[in-house]
């Protein structure tokens, strides 16, 4: 299956297995892992950017890594074997297309994601344990929560910012096009991170007023490139903690992919706390993936069923179905009135205080 | 140890992907870098034996959670997301039930992948998360994890041992058919399988040829599981089974001596020794048989090449070049005669003691 025909039939995907036998579907799924530490460790030796410029010999590779050559060779060889690499010349190794999107350099560089391994690797590692326990598998690993580990080292936390910022780029540009705020005077974006999905807002709606609350820690490392006139202005940051109160005055409030971090009683107390500091007549949008009743076989449902298992090893928290949603936000204070699609995986759930 | 992922290698063909649009190669490339998430979901409902509970007939997770005491939540979450990727399918009172693709985790099952799919997800696992550590040295990542090589390791701890072996079984099920398919054995009187394992390619030669026998040789933790297989039993008249280390000798006195999948174990200097102790062990003109990958001098291999890494960093062994293999063994006081390519991708180097 060609990646273009993939593209094509993506409305209607058919089965991963389709025409291979089972035994090699099944194979390449079980070693999925070396397929991945292997991208890590090219993308960790900084060997795309060394590529950026044309193709390099396994010497040039070399004196610019530190790494052992024979086992650089073998490693080139494998990367190029899936497809990230070519070898143009013996022992002399050039980006493939797919390989570009590895370089730190270019817009919308992959290079965050591939390096996010090195912190979730290791918690996967006892995916069985959560499966056992039900207990979430990071802090099992490590002895705390996944967030106040990105607390205590700052090297994870820009890691992981790094690969959030990736992810919610094509996010961000889906929920600007997908709903109007037009009506609104402020947006409080609670735990808005760095700031990317409201400075967009901001942007598509030139009278909106923004707020941007997340806890100290995050507030502190926000980088201030993406100053746009007219925007910054608009827009004041605000440090706190989502579980004891979220800051008031805003007429619309941003829960994106917050709650998915969270079990049930946590979520509650993060809505509770937004119904408290909204207008009584104010909106909250959360932004999320909506999970189906039930899954079929299809790898449209890949990212939703994976992302789920990822809560459950990394933060404790899950994708959760409409009916879900709606017993939350109920138990919340809060009405589902509509949930609006986006272009990207993510919808957008909007609600109302419960009258 | 396989772990080519053939959808996404024809995916990403440099020659394909020009045409492709920017979403779906990011596609395809995220799908990479969380390869470790589908592998680690498949180790879980293997190591709980999900697939043999099922093996009945259709079961609701509740039912599947009491008979492994785990946790239904998160099984259900599990159970959901192997559904999407096609091991089982849930249907509307929500019962779960084995898929083509499911039932391959079966025990039972000729063929099973089971044990592959445990193996995987502990040492290789733990292995791969280290391999940073394998491009600053040139050192498997395995040993720097476990602080031992592995098969030091694997001595030590029977379990993974057994798990090892039994994997291992289940590949060499599909190889051991195919070699017998692949060579002629006629004339040949006695075969020593050296590190032979579970002894599943003996057995497989022996049932075809009734005039041969056989004697199955490796360290005293593998044949002790061996000899608990049905099929060496029923040949036990004419298959010896003897426990050694094939770094210090090799039974002596056969005219046909095999090393499969042994040498890519190993480094040029230990693959040596041991080819030097079969010489050794060998008359002038006898024959010796390694089944191998052979990888070709180019990068557009990806079973091999991946299997090479697996090598690398695992056990500290490499896949070789015919070239390489005519070096080696000359080294050791033997001549290629011919590479015969099986309908497995490995293939039977043929080599003469001189």
């Amino acid at each position: 299956m060609s990646t273009t025909s993939f593209a094509k039939k993506s409305s209607t995907p058919p089965p991963a297995s389709m025409g291979l036998p089972p035994q090699l579907v099944l194979a390449r799924m079980m070693s999925g892992y070396a397929v991945s530490q292997l991208i890590y460790v090219v993308v960790k030796l900084g060997i795309p950017d060394l590529l950026a410029d044309g193709p390099l010999t396994l010497e040039e590779l070399t004196a610019g890594t530190k790494a052992h050559p024979q086992s650089l060779l073998r490693l080139m060889r494998g990367v190029a074997a899936v497809g990230l690499f070519e070898e143009v010349n013996e022992r002399q190794f050039a980006l493939t297309a797919l390989g570009q999107y590895l370089r730190a350099d270019v817009p919308d560089s992959l290079a965050p994601m591939a390096l996010f391994s090195q912190d979730s690797y290791q918690a996967w590692g006892h995916l069985l344990h959560a499966v056992e326990t039900g207990e979430t598998a990071f802090p099992h690993v490590f002895g705390v929560h996944r967030y106040q580990y990105l607390e205590q080292h700052p090297d994870a936390a820009v890691r992981f910012n790094a690969a959030m910022s990736v992810l919610s780029s094509q996010l961000r540009r889906a929920v600007v096009a997908a709903y109007d705020f037009s009506r609104f005077k402020t947006a409080v974006d609670v735990g808005g991170g760095q700031g990317g999905l409201l400075l967009d807002i901001l942007q598509a709606n030139s009278t909106l007023r923004g707020i941007l609350f997340d806890t100290a820690s995050v507030v502190q490392t926000i980088t201030q490139n993406r100053v746009t006139a007219g925007v910054a202005e608009r827009c004041k940051t605000i440090a706190g903690d989502f579980f004891k109160a979220v800051p008031g005055g805003g007429d619309v409030y941003l829960l994106a992919h917050v709650i998915h971090n969270w079990d049930d009683d946590q979520s509650s107390s993060i809505l509770e706390n937004c119904a408290q500091g909204m207008d009584p007549q104010g909106t909250l949008l959360i932004i999320e993936m909506i999970m189906p009743e039930q899954c079929g076989p299809s790898p449209a449902t890949y990212p939703l069923v994976m992302t789920d298992l990822q809560m459950l090893v990394m933060t404790g928290g899950r994708e959760r179905t409409e009916a879900e949603f709606r017993a939350l936000l109920e138990r919340a204070g809060f009405e589902l009135k509509r949930i609006i699609p986006t272009q990207a995986l993510e919808s957008i759930i909007e609600c109302v205080r419960s009258t | 140890m396989s772990l080519t992922d053939e959808e996404t290698l024809s995916a990403t063909k440099p020659h394909q992907v020009q045409n492709a649009d920017r979403l779906s190669l990011a596609m395809t490339l995220r799908r990479m870098f969380t390869g470790y998430w589908i592998s680690q979901s498949i180790y879980a409902i293997a190591k709980l034996g999900v697939a043999d509970l099922l093996s009945a007939g259709p079961q609701s997770v509740d039912q599947l959670a009491r008979s492994l005491r785990v946790d239904q939540g998160a099984l259900y979450r599990m159970m959901r997301t192997l559904s999407s990727y096609g091991l089982f399918t849930e249907d509307e009172q929500g019962l779960f039930q084995l898929t083509a693709l499911g039932s391959l985790l079966r025990t039972d099952v000729p063929g099973s992948m089971r044990a592959m799919a445990i193996w995987n997800g502990e040492l290789p696992y733990k292995a791969w998360g280290a391999v940073l550590h394998t491009l600053e040295t040139g050192q498997p990542a395995l040993s720097h994890a476990l602080g031992m090589k592995l098969f030091e390791y694997l001595s030590q701890d029977l379990e993974s041992r057994r798990i090892f072996d039994e994997a291992m079984t289940g590949l060499s099920i599909q190889v051991s058919q195919a070699v017998v398919q692949a060579y002629d054995f006629s004339g040949i009187k006695q075969i020593v399988d050296v590190g032979g394992g579970q002894g599943t390619l003996v057995a497989a030669i022996l049932e075809a040829h009734a005039e041969l026998r056989g004697i199955l040789f490796d360290l005293p933790a593998a044949v002790e599981n061996a000899r608990k297989q049905v099929a060496l039993e029923r040949l036990a008249s004419r298959c010896e089974v003897v426990a050694g280390n094939f770094f210090e000798h090799v039974p002596p006195g056969a005219d046909c001596y095999l090393l499969a999948s042994v040498i890519h174990d190993w480094d040029d200097e230990r693959g040596l020794r041991i080819l030097t102790h079969c010489r050794k062990a060998m008359d002038q003109g006898g024959k010796l048989l390694l089944v191998e990958c052979v990888v070709a001098d180019s990068s557009d291999q990806p079973f091999s090449t991946l299997l090479d890494l697996q090598m690398l960093v695992v056990t500290g062994g490499r896949e070789r070049t015919e070239t390489q293999f005519a070096e080696l063994l000359a080294a050791a006081g033997f001549r290629l005669t011919r590479v015969i390519q099986t309908e497995v991708p490995e293939c039977i180097i043929e080599a003469v003691a001189i």
